[in-house]
């Protein structure tokens, strides 16, 4: 019996970008060929202005490319209108960032429901108590449920927004520099977390970081420089 | 706490509290206002109602007691009308209106012949005795609370001062009545009244007496006392409308302005928590529903405490002032709540609109 081929669920075709900032056009990507296989952890590394951010925010539908194609499970996100790029973020995408960016009004669980609630499209008010709490067990975080964020700590904060990112069972977590704000312990801890779920869920991963280290726990490493993939 | 509506209202309490207070403030404007208009017109129709007579005439060509118009009317046509078959008893009355001795609302006084007048309205003395002569008013129960006047006090009325001779029962009219002959001559207007109101025989034939007086003495008014709350109706003081309109409009506008720059505030504070929200995939039909859904809440809650503010205002307003009626009647409830709804869903559209259009990569990054 021949294995089933690893479907592709990032891919990226010259992928361009320009800012136009006053009266100059300033190229943040030059032509990126990038392709994502189901449950593969990919770093994506770089120095500070070689594009990394800006191909993480065309990837998760935040940005439109000047040029080029961006295949997400199947679709091309550069056909679809904002509102459909919203969708697609809405079904296949969570995203961790680096200053966490929870709700500080609403308790860990809260900020749990509330991406439950908008996966939903705001039909499910409650969301899946037991998928909270397995996903909370799983970040080791069952006794904080009901902390608001300025009540943890930063390593679990970034935890509590893991737990959001994974909640609705995206097909992709795009990680911005997810243990940028952490000191060594909390982003082994965090780095631990994002590699238990890649295991564990075949969760597909793109995360970005300045950190050797943090890399190394991923699969693949890519490196880029001046909006260019040189290696990966 | 897990609904951000709630959480967000809960946790910026200053800007909660000053926007709930500006739906307040529509809703007391509407409410009082309106009250107010209502009340006084309903009070006056009921004290005039409570005169006993069935019919009312007066010099001219309509009724028109909202005035201060010097008294019009002939005495003299009271023994004619007299004279009219079906008639049992007239009485010439004198009004005249000054502002309240607080200078809100108003104060009636009336100037009766004390026999005539007596003898239609079945007027008793409770307390004192009867109008004698020209020095002396006699005043009624909630005129003598109001001033803590009892027979034998002096009371100042057109700039004059009178001994208070009695307190009189049933409210008729206005709560201060002089003889008409002093009124006649503080008004400088000898042998003139405001009205005449006349006493059928048989009130049932009111019509048939109506027109023998019309009869006799064309070209005047003629109403029915019967009349005098639809004369009072609102759709018989046309500038009341527009002045309810326009009260009806300021509190519109005020109440969804405060909401406006309350949520535009809001928006701008939480521009990094819309970029979430956008990086969670919330369409922008979430992100209005969730800014609109807040301003609702606060509009409820203003309508509410609205409604508190309202009933306290009466309070104070019945107790400092000669205004006894303000009438909160349940379709002006309902019309200033859904103004207030109105102003809170107008007032956070544009800044929901604003929120949902914002650029998620900006907000995301804003300090």
């Amino acid at each position: 019996m021949s294995e089933q081929p690893v479907k592709t669920v990032i891919e990226t075709k010259d992928l361009r970008m320009v800012y136009r900032v006053g009266k100059v056009d300033v190229p943040a990507l030059r032509g990126v060929d990038l392709e994502v296989k189901e449950g593969e952890f990919v770093a994506i590394m770089g120095p500070s202005g070689c594009g990394k951010s800006t191909l993480l925010h065309i990837l998760g539908g935040l940005l439109k490319p000047t040029s080029g194609r961006v295949i997400i499970d199947g679709e091309d996100i550069t056909q679809l209108s904002d509102a459909q790029r919203t969708e697609v973020r809405r079904r296949k995408i969570g995203f961790v960032f680096q200053r966490f960016n929870l709700f500080p009004t609403l308790t860990a669980e809260g900020n749990l429901r509330l991406a439950e609630r908008i996966h939903s499209n705001g039909y499910k008010q409650s969301g899946d108590p037991e998928k909270r709490k397995q996903v909370l067990r799983l970040l080791r975080l069952e006794n904080k449920m009901h902390h608001k964020p300025l009540e943890l700590s930063g390593g679990e904060q970034q935890r509590v927004a893991i737990a959001r990112a994974v909640i609705t069972n995206p097909a992709i977590i795009l990680a911005d520099e997810p243990t940028g704000n952490l000191d060594s312990e909390n982003s082994q801890i965090v780095l631990d977390m994002l590699q238990e779920l890649n295991r564990q869920m075949n969760q597909t991963i793109v995360m970005i970081t300045h950190n050797p280290e943090a890399a190394a726990v991923a699969q693949r490493i890519v490196q880029m420089r001046d909006g260019h993939i040189v290696r990966g | 706490m897990d609904n951000l509506v709630v959480a967000n209202i809960k946790q910026r309490k200053t800007r909660t509290a000053i926007s709930i207070l500006g739906v307040a403030i529509g809703v007391v404007l509407i409410l009082v206002t309106v009250g107010l208009a209502r009340g006084m017109l309903k009070e006056r129709a009921e004290r005039e109602a409570n005169v006993g007579a069935e019919i009312m005439f007066s010099r001219g060509g309509s009724f028109s007691s909202l005035s201060t118009k010097n008294l019009l009317t002939d005495v003299r046509y009271a023994d004619i009308i007299k004279t009219i078959e079906g008639v049992e008893a007239v009485t010439p009355v004198g009004q005249y209106i000054s502002s309240g001795a607080t200078g809100i609302g108003f104060e009636m006084v009336d100037g009766i012949d004390f026999d005539s007048y007596s003898a239609i309205s079945k007027l008793r003395i409770v307390s004192g005795h009867a109008l004698t002569n020209d020095s002396e008013v006699i005043i009624d129960a909630i005129y003598a609370k109001d001033r803590n006047k009892s027979p034998g006090d002096t009371v100042e009325v057109l700039g004059q001062q009178f001994r208070v001779a009695g307190i009189y029962a049933p409210e008729s009219l206005g709560r201060v009545k002089m003889t008409l002959s002093k009124m006649q001559q503080l008004l400088v207007a000898p042998n003139k009244c405001f009205a005449i109101y006349v006493k059928c025989k048989n009130p049932e034939e009111q019509e048939a007496v109506a027109a023998r007086i019309r009869d006799r003495l064309p070209d005047n008014f003629i109403g029915f006392t019967r009349d005098i709350p639809g004369l009072y109706a609102e759709a018989s003081v046309p500038a009341l409308d527009v002045f309810l309109n326009a009260v009806v409009a300021v509190a519109v506008v005020i109440s969804a302005m405060v909401i406006l720059l309350a949520m535009y505030t809001t928006i701008t504070e939480r521009t990094r928590e819309i970029g979430i929200l956008k990086s969670l995939g919330a369409s922008k039909g979430f992100i209005i529903g969730i800014i609109e859904r807040e301003a609702l809440l606060i509009s409820v809650l203003g309508i509410i405490s609205g409604f508190i503010f309202s009933l306290v205002a009466r309070a104070i307003i019945t107790r400092v002032t000669t205004l006894r009626f303000i009438e909160f009647e349940p379709k002006w409830i309902l019309i200033a709540s859904s103004l207030g709804l109105l102003a809170g869903f107008l007032g956070a559209f544009y800044p929901a609109i604003r929120a949902a259009n914002q650029d998620p990569v900006k907000a995301l990054s804003y300090e």
